[in-house]
């Protein structure tokens, strides 16, 4: 049986159009690359402190 | 392929030509991402909108510079309602890319008619009145606001599924039904409309009818005070139209006719009462209009009368001043004696305030010379008796 204010809850209010362009500076573009790209550089980081 | 790190087309080996860097990962991931692109693409083919974003999305989580992909999810977007995700899409594709991209095409096309940004825009803010209506509990309202944006956008499957929530929640599945099913076209592999659409059918009848026991009450009644159409072709129609007959024969017999006839000679009463006292009306007031013409023939008498007098009064006045100005002329000819006699004609009463002054002076003056005549005369008269007692001379 279907909960009709459930199902509403589910319902989320569509983004307007003027609010694109600033959307797309906020939104999180990493890719995999990226992420492990970041992590090859803390490793790198962390091991040249090691050797200090 | 290109390289991550400076955008270099790569070569078969695991460093980048140009950049020199290890470009296993990278060429990995983009692998992983092509073929994501291309499974979104399949089902994008079959109508399956939902799954196939999902693949895009994860796609662009391997690599973000998958433009193709972008592109897709864009399209894909646009075509479900999502305008400002398809915008968003476009454009950070576009960033990406600016060569031969055909985001760049799409936004342009979008841009070039206003009208059309306009709309969808105007379509979005609609969605999201009608949903916050729905969660004020102002259902009608948001039926209308949703009515409205399906006009312009038959494909927007929010509101095609909020829509026949609604539907739904007033247990009228079979409406639903063919909202959901417009939504499944659009989306078949929207999980959301699948159930409601399931949830549907345990209401609706295989020949898409609304069960009656989920029949909302006013229709159960509706329903249940008809007969099936064979049942109603048995009962005899032509005993039923004998019965009629007769009824109605009887009706007319015992009620119609005496009605009509009473009805008749009520009228006939009624007409000549009425046409009596409108006669007697009529001439109550044709006499309230003689004495009323009486009245005013009386004051037209009276005000001619008042004019005449006006007008008596007005040629004495003036012919009282033509005399007053006669006798100031012959004073100033010093006809004393003409102006005496004219003076002496004059009616005083005639005359208004002003000429009245001028006649009080004039006749002052007239006064003052004949005293000033008599004493003159009577000095003349005492010498001349005195030059004849002394011997004639003076």
């Amino acid at each position: 049986m279907i909960d009709f204010e459930e199902e509403l809850r589910k319902f989320q209010p569509s983004p307007e159009v003027d609010e694109a362009d600033e959307a797309i500076y906020k939104r999180d573009l990493r890719d995999v690359n990226d992420i492990i790209e970041e992590l090859l550089r803390q490793r790198k980081k962390r091991r040249r402190e090691e050797r200090r | 392929m290109k390289c991550c790190y400076c955008g270099a087309t790569l070569g078969e080996g695991d460093h980048c030509p140009s950049c020199g860097k290890n470009i296993y990962i990278c060429r990995k991931t983009q692998q992983i991402s092509n073929h994501l692109y291309n499974e979104a693409l399949q089902l994008a083919d079959q109508r399956r909108l939902s799954e196939a974003a999902e693949k895009l999305a994860l796609a662009l989580r391997y690599y973000k510079s998958n433009t193709k992909a972008r592109n897709l999810q864009g399209l894909i977007c646009f075509e479900l309602g999502e305008i400002y995700q398809a915008l968003s899409a476009w454009n950070i594709s576009l960033s990406l890319d600016r060569v031969d991209n055909p985001a760049r095409d799409y936004l342009e096309r979008l841009r070039r008619s206003a009208q059309q940004i306009e709309v969808l825009d105007q379509t979005v803010r609609k969605f999201n009145q009608a949903l916050a209506y729905c969660r004020q509990g102002d259902y009608d309202l948001a039926e209308i606001q949703l009515k409205n944006i399906l006009e312009n956008f038959p494909h927007f499957v929010q509101a095609l599924r909020l829509q026949a929530l609604l539907e739904m929640r007033e247990s009228r599945y079979d409406r639903a039904m063919k909202l959901l099913e417009e939504a499944n076209r659009t989306d078949r592999s929207d999980q959301d409309v699948g159930r409601l659409m399931a949830e549907c059918r345990t209401h609706l009848t295989k020949d898409g009818r609304v069960k009656e026991r989920d029949l909302p009450k006013e229709k159960k009644k509706q329903a249940g005070s008809r007969r099936p159409f064979s049942e109603r072709a048995v009962l005899g129609p032509l005993m039923n139209l004998v019965f009629g007959l007769i009824i109605g024969a009887a009706v007319m017999g015992f009620l119609v006719i005496p009605a009509v006839r009473t009805n008749t000679s009520q009228n006939v009463s009624r007409t000549l009462r009425d046409t009596s006292e409108a006669l007697t009306a009529k001439n109550q007031q044709i006499k309230s209009l003689q004495s009323q013409n009486e009245n005013l023939q009386q004051q037209v008498k009276e005000q001619k009368a008042a004019a005449k007098q006006a007008q008596s009064e007005s040629s004495d006045t003036a012919s009282a001043n033509r005399t007053l100005l006669q006798a100031y002329d012959a004073y100033a000819d010093k006809n004393y004696d003409e102006a005496g006699r004219l003076l002496d004609s004059i009616d005083k009463s005639s005359l208004d305030q002003d000429t009245q002054k001028i006649y009080r002076k004039l006749k002052k003056e007239m006064k003052s010379h004949r005293t000033l005549q008599n004493q003159n005369t009577a000095g003349s008269s005492t010498e001349s008796n005195r030059t004849e007692s002394n011997g004639g001379t003076p």
